[in-house]
């Protein structure tokens, strides 16, 4: 497996303190990272799901091709991790126990934490239901479960093109 | 002046893939594209530069003032609603959102007129909710040619399923099919 790389901006140990009580493959990344200071180059993905089989499974994915990604289980995991300053793309699922994804924008939009930062769902839902009016300018995609890995990442390599050419690139 | 013929796409959550599939197998048009695309300000200039990548025809971020000519493709900046003056002359304005959107096809659609001689599509392309579906509607009154993207390579199939549902549509195409469709007017 390629190695995962987690940058000095998101702050190595605050995000251990997330990871390290999870079991998978990010802890192992994480750990990894810190023991041999790969600190110099950042993820861009950020993964938001409470379900350890598919974080797991989208890491391995994205890992393959060689692209740095970061997980957070719900809402707060990840409202931390962009306050640590993560800008890049999120994958958001969209039912999630505690807050959805839908609600964790907004809470994202609330929070001042928009910028900067492309989102698509993920989910298994066939049709958004209503609760996302009024975020269809902030949702750039919506990616349905089951979904063939090639079609993904070949989403997702889009998202990041589109990220490379941002305004104000952090 | 009339102002040149419109091909007026409107489109939101899934569209920046649904584009980037339909522009390519566009030849330089004798009309002018103007997309209105459910955006944030912060990634429109982006969008139009992902766009510009895979078009024939050059891709810009609509300005006020702009004259809109055949043969371009003028993104809505987002954030802002776009108007069309006579036709020709891009309009900026701020403004209440309108379907829980700004910019939104429906403003944008309505501000076209058909003055004789003037050739109109209009289309509605994969996103959640129903704007565009008013705007649509009043462009088959002017007498343009409507057109909805079909289910299937629609990511969300709320918008094209609203200007449907609205029976002012003349054609309900898959992607490939509304390249064709657009090329066969205007190509």
């Amino acid at each position: 497996m390629r190695s995962q790389r987690i940058g000095r901006r998101f702050d190595p140990v605050h995000l251990h303190q997330i990871h390290f009580t999870r079991k998978g493959l990010l802890v192992r990344m994480t750990q990894a990272v810190l023991q041999h200071g790969q600190t110099s180059i950042k993820p861009r993905i950020m993964l938001v799901d409470d379900e350890e089989f598919f974080r797991k499974t989208i890491c391995e994915l994205l890992a393959s091709e060689g692209i740095d990604v970061v997980t957070a289980v719900g809402a707060n995991e990840c409202l931390q991790l962009l306050r640590c300053g993560f800008r890049g793309v999120i994958l958001m699922d969209v039912v999630m126990h505690g807050m959805d994804g839908w609600s964790t924008i907004r809470e994202i939009e609330k929070a001042g934490l928009l910028k900067g930062n492309i989102i698509s769902m993920l989910t298994a839902l066939d049709v958004p239901d209503d609760r996302m009016e009024g975020l269809q300018e902030v949702v750039i995609d919506y990616i349905t479960k089951p979904f063939e890995p090639s079609d993904f990442i070949a989403s997702v390599r889009k998202y990041l093109a589109l990220l490379d050419q941002l305004k104000g690139t952090i | 002046m009339p102002g040149c013929d419109l091909v007026m796409i409107g489109s939101s959550t899934g569209g920046l893939k649904v584009l980037e599939e339909l522009l390519p197998c566009l030849p330089v048009l004798k009309a002018a594209v103007v997309i209105i695309q459910h955006i944030t300000p912060d990634v429109d200039q982006s969008v139009a530069t992902s766009l510009a990548k895979v078009s024939k025809m050059p891709v810009s971020l609509a300005q006020h003032g702009t004259n809109i000519r055949s043969g371009q493709v003028y993104l809505a900046p987002g954030g802002i609603h776009l108007t069309l003056v006579r036709n020709s002359v891009v309009h900026l304005h701020e403004g209440e959102k309108v379907n829980s959107v700004r910019p939104s096809v429906d403003v944008a659609m309505k501000s076209v007129t058909a003055p004789s001689g003037t050739r109109i599509i209009g289309i509605i392309l994969t996103g959640m909710g129903s704007d565009g579906a008013a705007g649509i509607s009043y462009i088959k009154q002017l007498g343009g040619i409507t057109i909805a993207q079909d289910q299937k390579t629609s990511v969300i199939y709320g918008m094209p399923r609203a200007a449907a549902e609205t029976g002012c549509i003349d054609f309900i195409l898959s992607t490939e099919r509304i390249a064709d469709k657009i090329t066969a007017f205007f190509g």
